[in-house]
């Protein structure tokens, strides 16, 4: 019998703490489950018996039967295969545009924030005119620059909505990630880091930078969902990825005409991202909770 | 149980009377200058909202960069000396008549052409009409730096215009232009209310035409609306009938036909739905009509190779050079099914540039859908079925060994037919091996310009799908198109032959269609281009679009024309 007895929670290492508080809130949990659901069905969408372009004009705008679980579009494709695949897509650009804007942004900010001054102001002023841009023009401009190039890596349609949705987000990290900065550089943890001889590089990689995951990440879930919703307004505007191949955008955005005929082909990519959105939502509420040293749980 | 059977019979003969029949046209084609109607005008008065799908750069129709500045545009600033009706005859409008030979308006030797204007004509702001008029029309499609990109054919061989007397104009062609009235049917230009010739693409005009249409510009609010009232001083008499007419912009296909439905909106142009489930959702407040239209859709084969720098059809395509190629994919398409499955008969059937009109071309396919010899021709020509489904260049004609069968077919985006088209295309050509990618652009460098880097004006392209059309006078495109002259290059950046075709006796024909003046001459010359094109297939025609509206059926004295835009004839519409 432990006189002392401290209990589990001293022994807990960072991780295991973070996790912990993490899944007390239950909306988070359901949330994780729920978009590793989605990811599952999307990688194993191979599995389906149908392929996700094949056609049977005879057999269109079927509603749900034991054929079709989700009914037939406009063409005679499975709805349910192709929002299978159409997540793959969605849920892809999702990720790596936000991996990427979120790199862009950590980048800028961390320099902006650390170094203050003519860095900042400069960096500053080339997201505030980021910020400015219209988003319609960038698009066309991006869209007819990159149509010029010859190589073929660039001509590869996933590719390009990643690299226009991180042009377009990066600076909301950015400016994030410098405000942490100039709060955190100022801590004296940081000042006797440098008196102990701690290079730049070695104060913001190893000291400030770990301490800003928490609201990095929370914005990144955020951002992932606005993302998501991006990718579906930009094959409208013929910059998404191109037919045939399905996204959940791009169904609904053809699903527009047979609204009245056929109103469950918007229906369920609707509902995907919708679920996938609420979800990415909530675990950024969790990591807010988890990671939020402040934060008081009131107990349920 | 008689009873029962009884009431029966006589609500099944209710119902079965109630069913009937729907027109394309509402009420008699009117003869401009025959209807009598009370001097007190605007008798029911009221306004017309239209719907639009996008937005009119410009109500000036000779700087029209997409046909939906038309649709608006003839309301307003398109009466001119005559028009086409409905049955694609011309009828004389400003004009008092149509100069022919029997008339003396056109000498015998085609040269000189008579116009005679009715009397007491005025403009919209009450300035007369007159025979100046014209000569100004003349003066600036005829200059070759007005910015204009349509209705300018024929207007160069205009050598003199004499205005004997206010109402008399008499030209003078340097040879003979069998167009010469459909020139003068698109719209007089005031002289007193625009500007010099140069200037045309800056003037105040092009937003508020001063016309002798029914309707004026009152109000444009950008992206929103365009609001034209009633026209004082327009020519016939008690015309128009309505008030005003609203133009609406409204992009989404789904909002459009609410509009319609909440009764917002009486003319709806180009719905999104097809007719039998618009005609069940607008059940007894409007019909869909579908009647005859000129956008022939087709797809183009760059003969020449793409992206290398030169835009002349020097170097043959490496993969679409080889006629067999082109067979194989005329092969592989069901156009049946596309037609009736995909496009739920919307479209009728083309297989030529001259689908409609005086001069249709009734020519059957030479390669209809036949799969099996697709495949044979594919092997002929020497690619080779691949791992992966997509074949290989082996003992190609112009192909390195080993290149894959791949295209990339461009189209422009927001047009759902186009798109489905395109999807049922790509797994067409997939089924014998050819890999079509899709890439959409915007309609903005689809139909670009040379200076913008247009892939088709530069030949950077492999197949292009669009729909294109013509309206009574079909030299002026066909000759942009087909000619050899017309290939687009930096000396020629206007040019029309984007398939980069080069043959001799299509050049002939065309010459012949441009100089006769009997139309069973001119219709046999388009008809061998026609075959020339299903021989050769620079390109590969698919279907023709009805054209198609949606009206209240409040609405009447409309009559929908192949020829004309959705205003054209506003000035006899009324409310029941």
């Amino acid at each position: 019998m432990n006189e002392l007895s401290l209990g589990n929670r001293q022994s807990e290492s960072v991780a295991a703490l973070i996790v912990r508080r993490f899944f007390k809130h239950r909306l988070a949990g359901i949330a994780i489950a729920v978009l590793a659901v989605l990811v599952i069905e999307s990688t194993f969408a191979f599995l389906s018996r149908y392929d996700p372009t094949t056609q049977n004009p005879t057999n269109s705008f079927q509603t749900s039967n034991a054929e079709h679980w989700f009914g037939t579009d406009e063409l005679g494709r499975d709805i349910f295969t192709r929002i299978l695949y159409g997540g793959r897509v969605s849920l892809t650009v999702g990720l790596l545009s936000t991996f990427l804007s979120i790199a862009l942004g950590v980048v800028v900010g961390a320099l902006s924030g650390y170094y203050g001054g003519l860095i900042d102001s400069a960096l500053m002023r080339i997201t505030d005119a980021f910020l400015t841009f219209p988003t319609i023009f960038v698009l066309i401009l991006l869209g007819a620059f990159l149509r010029e190039q010859q190589a073929a890596w660039l001509k590869n349609s996933v590719f390009v909505v990643i690299i226009i949705i991180a042009a377009l987000s990066w600076m909301w990290p950015a400016r994030l990630v410098r405000s942490l900065f100039l709060v955190l550089r100022e801590r004296e943890f940081i000042t006797a880091t440098r008196a102990l001889g701690g290079s730049d590089t070695r104060i913001i990689l190893r000291h400030i930078l770990p301490n800003c995951i928490g609201p990095i990440l929370v914005s990144g879930t955020l951002q992932m969902a606005s993302a998501i919703i991006t990718e579906s307004g930009l094959s409208y505007l013929g910059f998404g990825v191109q037919p045939p191949t399905p996204t959940w955008g791009s169904i609904l955005a053809t699903a527009q005409n047979q609204v009245f005929r056929a109103p469950w082909i918007a229906f369920y990519p609707g509902l995907m991202i919708f679920i996938t959105v609420m979800a990415i939502n909530y675990i950024g509420d969790g990591l807010r909770d988890a990671f939020d040293p402040y934060v008081i749980h009131t107990e349920k | 149980m008689k009873t029962k059977l009884f009431s029966l019979l006589v609500l099944l003969s209710l119902v079965l009377s109630a069913c009937g029949g729907g027109g394309a046209t509402e009420a008699p084609a009117a003869d401009p200058g025959s209807v009598t109607e009370p001097a007190t005008g605007g008798e029911g008065g009221g306004t017309v909202t239209l719907i639009l799908p996008e937005e009119p750069t410009t109500l000036n129709f000779f700087l029209a960069d997409a046909a939906i500045v038309r649709q608006a545009a003839e309301a307003t600033s398109m009466t001119g000396l005559a028009t086409i009706n409905e049955k694609g005859e011309f009828v004389p409008m400003l004009a008092q008549d149509l100069p022919t030979l029997d008339n003396g308006g056109l000498s015998a030797d085609y040269l000189t052409v008579t116009w005679k204007l009715r009397e007491g004509l005025k403009w919209s702001d009450g300035e007369p009409i007159t025979s100046d008029d014209i000569k100004f029309t003349v003066e600036v499609l005829s200059n070759p730096n007005s910015g204009a990109v349509a209705g300018t054919g024929g207007f160069d061989l205009i050598t003199g215009v004499e205005t004997l007397d206010d109402l008399t104009a008499v030209l003078t062609y340097s040879q003979p232009y069998p167009g010469y009235i459909d020139q003068f049917a698109y719209g007089l230009l005031p002289r007193h209310a625009t500007g010099a010739a140069e200037d045309m693409t800056a003037w105040d005009w092009n937003r508020q035409p001063v016309g002798a249409g029914p309707f004026v510009v009152s109000n444009w609010v950008s992206g929103e609306s365009i609001t034209m009232t009633r026209n004082p001083n327009y020519f016939e008499e008690g015309k128009p009938y309505l008030d005003s007419l609203v133009f609406r912009i409204v992009p989404e296909p789904a909002a459009q036909t609410a509009m319609m439905l909440n009764g917002d909106a009486q003319f709806h142009l180009w719905p999104g739905e097809f007719k039998e489930d618009y005609d069940k959702l607008l059940a007894g407040k409007a019909t869909q009509h579908l009647i005859p239209g000129i956008w022939n859709m087709a797809i183009d084969f760059n003969l020449s190779a793409p992206f290398d720098g030169d835009p002349t059809a020097a170097t043959p395509h490496p993969i679409l050079g080889d006629i067999r190629v082109r067979q194989a994919i005329a092969s592989a398409i069901n156009y049946e099914s596309l037609q009736k499955d995909v496009l739920r008969g919307s479209v009728s059937d083309s297989t030529n540039p001259f689908a409609y009109g005086w001069y249709q071309c009734d020519l059957p396919r030479k390669f209809g859908y036949d799969v099996e010899k697709a495949n044979q021709l594919l092997d002929e020509a020497g690619w080779v079925m691949g791992d992966d489904g997509i074949r290989v260049a082996k003992g190609a004609m112009y192909a390195p060994d080993g290149t894959r069968l791949s295209l990339e077919l461009q189209g422009y985006t927001a047009f759902d037919p186009l798109q489905l088209t395109e999807e049922f295309i790509v797994e067409n050509l997939k089924a014998v091996g050819i890999e079509a990618r899709i890439q959409n652009y915007d309609f903005s460098i689809i139909f670009g310009t040379y200076e913008d880097n247009s892939p088709r004006m530069v030949g950077d392209f492999d197949m292009l799908i669009f729909d294109r059309g013509f309206t009574t006078e079909p030299q002026g495109y066909n000759f942009d198109a087909y000619s050899s002259t017309r290939i687009p290059t930096a000396e020629n950046p206007s040019g029309g032959n984007y398939f980069r075709w080069v043959n001799p006796e299509v050049d002939a024909a065309l010459e012949t269609a441009g100089s006769s003046f009997d139309q069973q001459v001119r219709k046999d010359a388009y008809c061998k281009i026609g075959q020339a094109v299903i021989d050769d297939l620079p390109q590969v025609y698919l279907y023709l679009f009805q054209d198609n509206y949606g009206v209240a059926d409040s609405l009447t004295g409309y009559t929908l024309s192949t020829w004309g835009s959705m205003s054209w004839g506003a000035q006899n519409w009324k409310y029941k």
